[in-house]
């Protein structure tokens, strides 16, 4: 985190990114900010001792929530020491508050002039993302103790409110007094310090952010009450750690990267405006911390074992969102579900479709794969009735309106030619999907993992019709349906002297036929005929798409091909995390485990946060996983990818009333125990055994020891 | 005279059952407001069963919105959340309530055919 050079402290879609002096001076290119809601609520917040900006000593992030960043004035050579200390204590609960603290080393008084000024650019983030000019007008307003800053478009209205409280002086003796108060103006907060000989100075500011205008409607935005406090979330996030499985392994770094995945997810849950208090995943930090159907979806199956919560309340939220009506603007169908939520000036302006968007042509089927799964998991049939008419329409959906030829394939093209999605699938940009020659196919396009999606989404629902919505009727004709499917996509994508599936279908129903990481994703679905699974697997493992870390988006080889593409040749943690799930399903446990490995030992150069994505280099040649230039991190799938790849090396499955454990441990861990994993067998502990012992020296060096060039590596960075 | 909102307001009531809404109950109060004066509107969800009717009583959601705004809103023209962030309408009590309901106004209606659009000669 302060390798890259940026501090972000965040309480779900509220977050703050500074630099590691914890100031804010955003530049048209840097996400930096106070932003809530999609929106940029200070655009600048510098802190200058005598006019001059401090130097950081160190940075700690003590919980997601808070950072301290400890300061010195610069005294321009290393051979004189500072005198002085400066404190910045922030945390991020409902906008954010932070506390100043002065100490004076010297026993010489000194009087200091404090300066923080404050400046908001009340930017959209998309806004930020694409360089976009404001259309509306700045206000301040400045009165004894809080200075408001404004932007109004039309009726469209946000206000940054910043308070300051009592300073106070503490001398040496320890005894207490009231400092003077701080100076407020249009550009900031100067404070005029006197300190004494060993004293300290302390005092507070509170910086909130209101979405309507500060006088017109809290009583909107503020339904729980009173906002939640710092001791609230200490607590919430030690139940929530409390409340998950432990680990136990003999590999040291993953346990690090283990409690990192909880935290973080922690971090990212997010209550949608609507929900109340109920929390979702939001997706990833900066550019997504909002409600995504397919990211909220997937991060809820990887995290199944771990907080089964987040899946409940997922599909319910986006149950409750699902498509009601044709809406081209935003791509909108009945039965579909969505694909992101905004709420910023340009989705306000319906400058964007965002209010939801619903450019996406998985999430319906994910939907209802999670339901079955969740259920499977929990036992939770109330939800399974709950949804059987949100699911009945998902089902509708995908025979009615995702099948744009007619064909019985699900296929997109967006009806929003100008601020629509061209991909809608999980690699959204715009040059994902290409033939080896580097053509782009034509509109509509059906990729291969849609159908498998489908074909699972078809699978589980009839289970679920025939267990829990007593519908045998619907059930039999979904598992025709399926059948059905799966043998036409055999027949259609398969491309047979490459040996593997097409990554999509054009509109003329030709194969798009680049050698991609979607394959994968077919093992996951169960669409992949077993007698052509051996196939699959040799290109996932195999030289073009196995970088030594991961399986990279798009092969070697390919035309489009570029190993810092972000879908083209990167290598993206959560699809390895779903592909090892699906090598597990065929039976092939060894090569799980490989990628397992490759990418918890990548999570360990990332100080157990995997980023939403990394180079597609070859492990060999750069010797460590380089990062994606402006990957987002946290990024919720990304962290909930050693979660699952921990299931996937246990071998947890839910059948019936029982959690089975099948371990396949990678070369180099010696043993690995999820302790406590909830379900409906109330809770059980999972062990696994590795193939092979892991000396002592090698459990101190806390590495997989096998493997040698990690090894080597590591003895580098160590001297 | 052609009343969008009168129109749209029957035919919720006439239609009565709501598969969508069978999760949600409670009352929404639509404060309609322009040219002088406000008219209430009174839609009661009971599990997705649907009543109109007028009157300014308690309700647990009340919109307070301009009438042509609002005519907007049941024609498909203008998208209820947009508008909600957009500062147009301000929502009093339980937000969820409105969010629910307005997911049977129409879309957005679709764009017309280029010739259509073209001038005529």
């Amino acid at each position: 985190m302060t390798t890259t050079g940026s501090v972000s402290t965040l309480d779900g879609n509220t977050f703050v990114v500074s630099d590691t002096a914890g100031d804010i001076d955003a530049s048209p290119t840097e996400p930096n900010g106070l932003f809530s809601w999609d929106t940029r609520y200070l655009s600048r917040w510098v802190l200058t001792l005598d006019g001059h900006r401090l130097n950081p000593l160190s940075t700690d992030d003590l919980h997601y929530f808070e950072t301290r960043f400890f300061l010195v004035p610069g005294t321009g050579t290393v051979y004189v020491d500072a005198t002085l200390s400066i404190i910045r204590r922030r945390e991020v609960v409902d906008g954010f508050r932070e506390e100043l603290t002065i100490l004076n080393h010297s026993a010489t008084p000194v009087t200091l002039t404090l300066r923080l000024d404050a400046a908001s650019d009340f930017a959209d983030l998309f806004e930020v993302k694409d360089h976009l000019k404001k259309k509306g007008k700045y206000y301040t307003r400045v009165d004894d103790n809080l200075l408001l800053l404004g932007y109004e478009r039309q009726t469209y209205r946000r206000e940054t409110l910043i308070t300051t409280a009592a300073s106070t002086h503490v001398d040496e003796h320890g005894e207490s007094a009231d400092a003077p108060s701080a100076h407020l103006d249009e550009h900031g907060i100067t404070f005029t310090v006197h300190l004494g000989a060993h004293g300290t100075w302390n005092t507070e500011l509170h910086v909130s952010c209101s979405l309507w205008g500060w006088a017109a409607n809290q009583r909107v935005t503020a339904r729980t009450e009173s906002g939640h406090t710092r001791k609230d979330m200490e607590e919430d996030l030690d139940e929530w750690l409390s409340g998950a499985p432990k680990l136990e392994c003999d590999w040291e770094p993953l346990k690090h990267t283990y409690r990192r995945s909880l935290t973080d997810l922690a971090a990212l849950r997010f209550a949608p405006m609507t929900s109340g208090e109920r929390c979702l995943p939001a997706a990833g930090l900066p550019w997504f911390m909002t409600m995504f159907g397919r990211d909220s979806i997937l991060t809820s199956l990887q995290a199944l074992p771990y907080a089964p919560s987040l899946a409940a309340t997922t599909l319910a939220e986006l149950g409750a969102r699902q498509g009601s009506r044709v809406d081209d603007f935003r791509d909108e169908d009945p039965g579909k579900i969505l694909h992101e939520m905004r709420y910023g000036e340009l989705t306000a302006f319906e400058e964007r479709p965002h209010s939801p968007y619903y450019g996406s042509a998985d999430s319906t089927a994910l939907f209802l794969i999670l339901l079955d799964e969740y259920e499977r998991w929990s036992g939770d049939t109330r939800l399974v009735r709950d949804l059987e008419y949100e699911s009945r329409a998902a089902l509708t959906w995908l025979d009615q309106y995702a099948d744009l030829r007619g064909d019985g394939y699900v296929w997109y093209q967006t009806r929003n030619p100008d601020t629509g999605l061209e991909n809608q699938c999980w690699k959204d940009s715009w040059d994902s999907i290409s033939y080896s020659d580097g053509r782009l196919p034509g509109f509509p396009r059906a990729t291969c993992e849609l159908q498998g999606y489908t074909y699972d989404a078809k699978k589980r629902a009839a289970r679920l019709a025939r267990t829990i919505w007593n519908d045998p009727t619907l059930a039999d004709s979904l598992d025709e349906q399926a059948a059905d499917l799966k043998r036409r996509f055999n027949r259609d994508f398969w491309i047979e002297d490459r040996k593997y599936y097409a990554l999509a279908l054009d509109a003329d129903g030709t194969q798009v036929d680049a050698l991609s990481s979607n394959i994968g994703h077919l093992l996951w679905s169960g669409i992949v005929e077993r007698r052509r699974a051996h196939h699959i697997v040799e290109h996932l493992l195999g030289p073009r798409l196995y970088s030594g870390w991961g399986i990279r988006t798009l092969a070697e080889g390919e035309q489009r091909y570029n190993p810092v593409g972000y879908h083209v040749g990167t290598v993206w943690p959560f699809d390895n995390s779903f592909i090892a799930w699906g090598l597990r399903r065929y039976g092939y446990k060894n090569e799980a485990a490989r990628v397992a490995a490759g990418i918890l030992d990548a999570a360990e150069f990332f100080n157990g946060r995997l980023p939403e994505a990394f180079c597609g280099y070859d492990r060999a040649v750069t010797k460590y996983p380089v990062p994606y230039p402006t990957a987002c991190s946290p990024q919720a799938w990304s962290t909930g990818t050693p979660l699952l790849l921990l299931g996937t090396m246990l071998g947890l499955q839910a059948v019936d009333e029982h959690l089975v454990v099948d371990p396949a441990l990678p070369v180099g861990i010696g043993h690995l125990a999820l302790l406590d994993v909830p379900g409906r067998w109330g809770h059980r502990d999972a062990y696994g055994r590795g193939r092979v012992q892991v000396r002592a020296d090698d459990r101190l060096r806390k590495l997989r020891p096998q493997l040698s060039t990690l090894q080597t590596l590591v003895n580098r960075r160590e001297t | 005279m052609n009343d969008p909102t009168a129109d749209y307001f029957h035919s919720l009531a006439e239609h009565g059952r709501y598969p969508l809404l069978r999760a949600t109950s409670g009352t929404i109060r639509f404060d309609l407001g322009g040219n002088g004066h406000a008219e209430h509107w009174r839609v009661t969800i009971d599990r997705g069963h649907i009543d109109v009717s007028r009157g300014a009583e308690h309700a647990d959601c009340v919109v307070h919105v301009a009438k042509t705004l609002f005519d907007g809103m049941v024609t498909g023209r203008v998208n209820t959340m947009a508008a909600v962030l957009r500062g147009q309408i301000d929502v009093e009590g339980e937000l969820h309530l409105i969010v629910m309901l307005q997911r049977l106004f129409p879309g957005r209606p679709p764009l017309p055919e280029p010739a259509t659009r073209r001038h005529p000669k």
